[in-house]
Order: structure tokens, then C-alpha cells, then sequence
């Protein structure tokens, strides 16, 4: 084969060119820590992995964010529910003294105590996070427990005391509009879920969320507090039974004695009660604390779930800078020689040593 | 031979060898000169005396010195058409390439901010009003926010696509206007060298030059090249140079470019109303006649039909027009421009299409307006047209007034901090949605910013092949430029030695020459003087 000046020429400066674009990227890939593409045309498979790991990991990220909130909110729900528990303990001491007879205006004052400590848990009730209510189930706008002017508790401006759980099909009750039936039953079956990274899906056909795919963070009062009334007439929930116990107390007079046998006998009954659904608040309350747990150790795997999508996500995407020194050494290692071949074969000819 | 014939011996040698030396000299000067192909001097003996019916047996003829026959351009044909039809190959994916580079200036999320990121933002601004926030109007507006720099970015992407096909356009005409150039040169070049011809010149410079022109054609569209003759009458025949664009499909010669001095012109069929069909026209000669067969027909020309081209003009067209499979007869496989803006416009419909569907049609498919507060189109076209596309999409103005809001439920009993409608929105961006091309074809299945990742791959699976053949194709012409570079390029080693070796032979003849003067010395001074 003829090779001329030229062609070796060409081919030391096309050579020369791809030595120096070696040398380019190599140095660019140590600037740009280590960083192995910039485009999908530059490594497809890697881009398309790249891609879906930084999906995920952006999905992951707000899932912390959202499980992060929800912590807080179930706190903000704890720290209350420590509260009322602190609350029901006074009511239960100051029920017990009234139980023990006591002399004098005593008991009296100590239904207004019970009154009191009845509004007070209105008040913890009603407890907002960010500017949400805690204990609103899905109406976080709105203040969910207020005691009226004639001490009914109500709900979401339902009389706590009439909230029953209907089955489908049954007719609203007496004085109650279907409307505002369908409002209670829907208040009763809600549920607001939010998704914290556990598969959140859709029903297809529903469209509704499906349970086991997300975390639900409604926290309803009347779940935790009771609702409606039993058999005998006493209502269910733990701050209409202090509230109601304070009233009758509230009827005694200077000696202590109640107006009639009947207010003796409801006396008796919901302190007993009172004492009977605590047991159902601090079970609600337990759950509550499970629930934080549940997100304390979700918030534990996210994490985890990140800095694992973080690791995969650096290997696909960058290479080690070991390697991208080596690289790059061994890129300048090559562009040297190139120059240095270069400048010894293409000066001589043998024009040059022509007498 | 005569006394002085040995005279003329020498004086040939010194002749040729200066002539060869000049040669030399030529090559040399010439050795950076684009398309020169270096030259040889084309040497014979010089017999003057031959056979006869009267001639002595007992002649004997030393020869009458050296004749110079013409000067030769080393050159092979072979490795022309090789070397041509390969420039065709890296013409193509050169400008497939180039094309695509201007693509992915626009369509290219990776390491930066841009549509991905945004759709992955705005899920975030969901995922902040759905902890906790719902109803909260700072929440919402977050959400809007979102939405409306998702909006602008896909406006901005087509309006760059959209420059990317003006630039382009203008590119190709260009192109087109240049080739077609190319061929009325050739044809004039063709002119000078039939002149040349007739009149007995070699025409070296023209030829070069001519040849360069064919190397530069040959980028643009892959020609079939052949070197036929033309009788003039007489017996004379010159050379005659045909050029046909080979048809692609068939890989055969198809319409005539040139022939002899005759050419065809090139151009667009109708620029105007994006039809970027090449068309051939006519072969007409230099007074724009049409030429005729030998039946009296013009020469069949007409469109460059899909299939038929190939080269740097037809990847053009390709990147200008190919819809991939958006093309509704499928035979397009090429992703082009129009690809990529209609993919960007199924994205944008298909996602201002659910949402607004979410935000005004409950799970059962009912219209939430006049129940729900808030229902109502979040997105809308901004020319006020009923077709959404990547251009003129925008959040509606009703949700930019706060007429509509999202809608976060859509039971009208629930509660104010009810979400069922948020979820709805959240998965809308894991949701699969099929992504139509033309119809009866699935462009792809996922979700929003799947698609849209999918884009980029398509691009880029696109260019690394395209530029995988385009290194093959480069790297081969180089080998086979370095090949004919190896028959007709000038070596200074080679061209030095020539000097020497002509420098001898000059050097040698006019030893000769003296000798020749010494010895006639003899005859004329030296002879018959015996006894003086």
C-alpha cells in the first residue's frame, strides 16, 4: 500500500483529534464529578434506569414529606389525647368526691367543675395542627366540638348525643332531613387517606382509594370520645357524661342533696359509665399511638428506601472518581504520545536529508 | 541513424527529464491543492526507422531517444465510486445526526430542570396539599403555580421544536438550492471538458476539479456515475460523463442528473404547503430545452418519492417531515421534527384532558359542576381554540381567577378537609395512559412523565445508532480516502526521489551531449589530418 504525506497527515490529525476529545471528556468527567452522561443519546439503558430510579426517589421524597406531616399531626393527636387523659382523671377525682356525699355547697361546686373540665376537654378537642383541626375527621376547617348554650354536645354541628350508624337503606330519623342523614352516615364512614409510599392505587371501578395501599389520617372525636346513647338514655360520649354528671351535681343544694331519687340514680349511672368508656377513649387513644408508631417506623423505611434509591441512582449515574482520575490520566497519557509521534514522523521526509 | 541523430538522442532525455522534472515540481507545488491528483509523465521510445521490403538485414538501430506520449493522472475509478457511495452513507447520517442534536437541545431533561422535573414538582404540590392541607388556598395556589410552569415549559419546548423546523426548513432549502447549484456547475465543467476534448487538451485542472464536485455531490445524494462516450462523427468519440441519482429502493440508477452537457435541475415540490418532496425535473440543455430521447420523449424525471433518495438531502427531509408513528400510512419510520411536536402534543392534551376530567366529572362520570364548589376546567388553549396541544396549553381562566379550584372531593356531604379527589389526582400520575400514534398503533403506555422519558430514549436510542453507523461509515471513507489517496496523492518522499532520479537522467543526457561533442570533435577536427 502507497501512503503518502498526506494521508499520514490526515490520519495523525484525525487521531490527534480523537486523542484530544479523549483527553476532553475525560477531563470533563472528573469536573463534573464523575457525572457519565448528559443525555439519553449518550447511554439510553442508563438514562431510561436513571430516570425511572429519579421518579422513584422523587416520589419517595414527597412520601417523606407527607409521612413527616402525618407524624406531627398524630403527635399534635398524642399530646391532646394526653390531655384529655389528664382531664378525665381530674373529672374522676372530682366525681368521686361528689360520690362520697360531700357537705355543704361542696357538690355543687363540684358539678360546676365537672362542667368545667367537660368544656375544657371541648377545647383540647379542638386542637388544631398547622391550621387544621386534629379531631375533625375530614372537615379540618371547622371546629368539630361545641357545646351549645343549653350543654349538648354537638358534632360537626350534629347533636352528639342523636349520631347513630345506620345501615344502608334505613330512613333518616324522626326531625332529621335525608339530607342531612346522608351527611351524618358519610361524617361516620369517612376516611382520608394519604399516600405515604405503600402502593397507593385506586379502585379501578370506584375510584376510591384501596385501603391497604395508603395510610388513612382521619382522626374522628366522636370515634375516640363516643357518640349516641345507650339503653338508659346516657349518652355515650365521655365529655357529655361529665358534662351531663356536672349538671346534676350543679342541681344540688346547700346540703348536699340532689332535687330527686332520679338525679341520684343518673348520678350514679354515669359515673359509672363514665368510668366504663375511658376505657374505650384510652383504647382509641392506643390506637392513635399505633398509628404514630406505625408512621414512626414507615418514616424509617422511606428513609431507608431513599438513601438506597440515592446509592443506586449515584452508580447509574456517575462512575467512581477513582476511575475518572484513571481515566483521565490514562486519556493525557495517550494525547502526549500523540504529540510527541507526531512531531518526529511528520517533520521528516526524505527531502530533508537531499544534498 | 544520421551523424547527428545521436544529438538528438541526448537532447530527448534532456527533454523528457526536464519535463518530468517540471512534473515534479507540479506535483510538489500542488501536494495541499483540494482534488489535484498527481501526474506521471508518459514516456516512449523513439523509433524512426522500421520494417521494409528494401531494408538491410545487417541494420542495426539503437533508437532515436525518448518521446514524451502526454502526462497521466494516476487515478481508480474503483475507489472513486467506493469512496463516493460511502460519502452518501456519512452525508445521511451526518445530517440524520445533526438534525437529531437540534432535537435533543429541546427535548432533553437529564441532569436538568425541565418537563420531567416539573411533572415531579407538581406531584410534590399535591402530595403537600394532601398532608394536611387540603382546602387551604395557599395549597392550591402552590398547585396552580405548578401547573401553570408545567404549561409554560411545554409551550416553550414546542416553540423551540417549532424553531428547530423553521431553522431547519430554511436549512434544507438552502441545501436543495445548493446541490441544485452543484449540478449546473458539473454540467458547465462538462461543457469545458468536451471543448477540451475536441480540441485534444487533457483538461487535468477541469477534471479535478470536476471530481471534487462529484466527491461533494456525493454527500448529498448517492449518484451512479459512469464514463460513456459521444461520437462526433468521423470516427472521433470524446468522453461523456452520465449522472444518475440511484433509486434506493431498488438501488439501481433512477432519474438522470446529468448527461454529457445536458442536466436536470432539482428543487421542492411545495415548500409552502410543508410538501418537501425533491422533485427532478427535465433534462434540458444549457438553453433550457428539454432534451429528447431517441423516441422523441423527455427523459423520465419526477418526485423523489419515500424510499427512493438517500444522502445528506433526503435525511433532511427525513428530520423535517418524519412523523415516526404518528405517520397515518405507516410507512414513515423515520422520527423527525413532527414526531417529536406531536408527541408533545398527545402529552399535553392527554394530561389537560384528565385533569380536567378529574376536576369536573365524578368516579361515576357525572358533571360535579353546579354540586361540587370548584368544578370546572383546570386547563384550557390559549388561542381559544377546543384543541389542546404542547403550544397553546394553559390553566384555564376560571382556575387563574379562582372561579375553579381543585376539586378535593367529590362527595358534596363531605367534610371541608375531604381528599378522595386529591387521591384521584395523585394517581393520575402513576396511572398508565396509552399514548396513540396513527391510528391502530401504541406509541406507549405509562404515565405523563414515562412518556415523556420515553421521548428522550427514542431520541437517544436514535442518535447513538445513528452515530454508531455514522462513526462506521466515517471511519471507512477515511480508509478509502487514505486508499485513493494512496493512488493519486502526492508523497514528498517519492517526489523527492523523482527529483534526484530526473535530476540524473538530465544530468546523464547532457553528459551525453558532451560526449556526442567530443567524439563529432574527432570526426570534424581530428579526422584525415594523418601526416600534417
Amino acid at each position: 500500500m502507497r501512503v503518502t504525506t498526506n494521508s499520514t497527515i490526515r490520519t495523525y490529525r484525525s487521531s490527534l483529534a480523537r486523542a484530544t476529545v479523549s483527553q476532553y471528556n475525560a477531563m470533563n468527567l472528573v469536573l463534573s464529578d464523575g457525572r457519565l452522561f448528559n443525555s439519553f443519546a449518550e447511554s439510553p439503558a442508563r438514562a431510561t434506569e436513571s430516570y425511572r430510579l429519579h421518579s422513584s426517589y422523587a416520589r419517595n421524597q414527597t412520601h417523606q414529606e407527607t409521612n413527616s406531616t402525618m407524624i406531627s399531626k398524630f403527635e399534635a393527636a398524642h399530646s391532646s389525647m394526653q390531655q384529655i387523659s389528664d382531664q378525665y382523671k381530674n373529672a374522676l377525682e372530682q366525681a368521686m368526691k361528689a360520690q362520697n356525699t360531700p357537705t355543704g355547697g361542696a357538690l355543687k361546686e363540684l358539678g360546676e367543675t365537672l362542667k368545667g373540665v367537660a368544656e375544657s376537654m371541648v377545647y383540647t378537642l379542638n386542637s388544631k395542627y398547622g391550621d387544621k383541626y386534629v379531631f375533625a375527621g375530614a372537615d379540618g376547617d371547622n371546629a368539630p366540638f361545641e357545646l351549645d348554650a343549653n350543654g349538648e354536645l354537638l358534632y360537626r354541628g350534629f347533636k352528639v348525643s342523636e349520631i347513630v350508624k345506620a345501615n344502608p337503606g334505613d330512613p333518616p330519623p324522626a326531625g332529621m332531613t335525608q339530607d342531612e342523614f346522608d351527611r351524618m352516615q358519610s361524617m361516620l364512614n369517612e376516611s382520608v387517606y394519604v399516600d405515604i409510599g405503600l402502593g397507593f392505587s385506586l379502585d379501578e371501578v370506584t375510584q376510591q382509594v384501596i385501603p391497604s395501599t395508603a395510610f388513612d389520617s382521619c382522626i374522628s372525636g366522636i370515634e375516640i370520645m363516643g357518640y349516641g346513647e345507650d339503653a338508659d338514655g346516657n349518652p355515650n360520649n365521655m365529655i357529655s357524661i361529665i358534662y351531663q354528671l356536672g349538671e346534676i351535681y350543679s342541681k344540688a343544694d346547700d346540703s348536699g342533696k340532689l332535687p330527686t331519687a332520679n338525679d341520684e340514680q343518673k348520678a350514679e349511672q354515669l359515673y359509672n359509665k363514665m368510668q366504663t368508656t375511658f376505657t374505650n377513649v384510652n383504647t382509641q387513644w392506643a390506637t392513635i399511638t399505633s398509628r404514630a408508631q406505625f408512621l414512626e417506623s414507615n418514616e424509617t423505611r422511606l428513609v431507608e428506601t431513599g438513601d438506597n434509591l440515592t446509592e443506586q441512582f449515584t452508580s447509574v449515574d456517575k462512575t467512581d472518581m477513582a476511575d475518572a482520575l484513571t481515566t483521565f490520566v490514562y486519556a493525557q497519557y495517550s494525547y502526549n504520545a500523540a504529540l510527541r509521534v507526531g512531531n518526529q514522523v511528520l517533520s521528516q521526509s526524505f527531502i530533508d536529508y537531499m544534498n | 541513424m544520421a551523424t547527428f541523430g545521436e544529438f538528438v538522442i541526448a537532447s530527448s532525455g534532456m527533454m523528457s527529464s526536464q519535463m518530468a522534472l517540471n512534473i515534479t515540481g507540479q506535483n510538489i507545488s500542488n501536494i495541499n491543492t483540494a482534488g489535484y491528483t498527481r501526474r506521471s509523465l508518459d514516456q516512449a521510445t523513439f523509433i524512426l526507422n522500421g520494417s521494409g521490403l528494401y531494408r538491410s538485414s545487417n541494420t542495426v538501430s539503437a533508437g532515436a531517444g525518448v518521446m514524451m506520449q502526454g502526462i497521466s493522472q494516476l487515478r481508480d475509478p474503483y475507489l472513486d465510486i467506493r469512496f463516493r457511495n460511502e460519502m452518501s452513507s456519512v452525508g445521511s447520517t451526518d445530517a440524520l445526526l445533526g438534525g437529531m442534536e437540534q432535537i435533543q437541545q429541546v427535548i432533553n431533561d437529564v441532569n436538568k430542570n425541565g418537563i420531567t422535573t416539573q411533572f415531579k414538582d407538581l406531584l410534590n404540590m399535591f402530595g403537600k396539599l394532601d398532608a394536611n392541607n387540603v382546602g387551604t388556598k395557599e395549597f392550591d395556589t402552590l398547585v396552580r403555580n405548578s401547573a401553570e410552569s408545567l404549561c409554560q415549559l411545554l409551550n416553550q419546548a414546542a416553540s423551540k421544536l417549532q424553531g428547530v423546523m423553521d431553522n431547519y426548513e430554511t436549512k434544507y432549502k438552502e441545501e436543495v438550492d445548493v446541490v441544485d447549484t452543484l449540478i449546473q456547475n458539473i454540467r458547465k465543467i462538462n461543457e469545458q471538458i468536451r471543448k477540451a476534448d475536441i480540441s485534444g487538451d487533457q483538461s487535468l485542472e477541469l477534471r479535478d476539479q470536476r471530481n471534487l464536485m462529484l466527491d461533494e455531490l456525493s454527500q448529498y445524494m448517492k449518484v451512479d456515475i459512469t464514463y460513456g462516450t459521444e461520437k462526433l462523427g468521423t470516427g472521433v468519440e470524446i468522453e461523456k460523463l452520465t449522472i444518475k441519482m440511484v433509486d434506493n429502493s431498488t438501488n439501481k440508477p433512477g432519474y438522470t442528473l446529468i448527461d454529457g452537457v445536458n442536466s436536470a435541475s432539482i428543487s421542492i415540490k411545495d415548500p409552502d404547503n410543508q410538501d418537501f418532496t425533491i422533485v427532478v425535473g427535465e433534462l434540458q440543455d444549457k438553453n433550457g430545452n428539454t432534451v429528447l430521447d431517441e423516441q422523441g420523449q423527455p427523459i423520465a424525471n419526477g418526485d423523489v418519492v419515500d424510499g427512493m433518495g438517500y444522502g445528506s438531502i433526503e435525511s433532511m427531509r427525513q428530520i423535517l417531515t418524519g412523523q415516526g408513528t404518528f405517520n397515518p400510512n405507516n410507512t414513515d419510520e423515520t422520527c423527525g421534527i413532527r414526531y417529536y411536536m406531536q408527541s408533545l402534543d398527545a402529552l399535553a392534551q392527554k394530561f389537560a384532558e384528565a385533569m380536567n376530567d378529574l376536576n369536573t366529572n365524578d368516579p361515576n362520570g357525572n358533571p360535579m359542576a353546579g354540586t361540587i364548589a370548584g368544578a370546572g376546567n383546570l386547563f384550557a388553549a390559549n388561542d381559544g381554540t377546543a384543541n389542546i396541544t404542547a403550544s397553546n396549553i394553559c390553566i384555564s381562566e376560571d382556575w387563574r381567577n379562582g372561579t375553579v379550584e381543585i376539586v378535593t372531593s367529590t362527595n358534596k356531604n363531605s367534610g371541608s378537609t375531604a381528599n378522595d379527589n386529591i387521591s384521584r389526582f395523585q394517581d393520575l400520575f402513576n396511572k398508565d395512559f396509552t399514548f396513540e400514534g396513527a391510528p391502530g398503533t401504541i406509541i406507549y403506555k405509562g404515565n405523563f412523565e414515562g412518556f415523556y422519558a420515553n421521548m428522550q430514549a427514542v431520541l437517544g436510542s436514535d442518535m447513538q445508532a445513528v452515530s454508531s453507523m455514522y462513526d462506521t461509515y466515517a471511519t471507512s471513507a477515511d480508509e478509502l480516502n487514505n486508499s485513493r489517496d494512496g493512488v493519486s496523492g502526492v508523497d514528498l518522499n517519492e517526489e523527492g526521489v523523482n527529483m534526484i532520479q530526473y535530476q540524473k537522467a538530465f544530468a546523464a543526457s547532457c553528459r551525453m551531449m558532451t560526449a556526442l561533442d567530443e567524439l563529432m570533435d574527432k570526426v570534424i577536427n581530428g579526422m584525415g589530418v594523418v601526416g600534417r
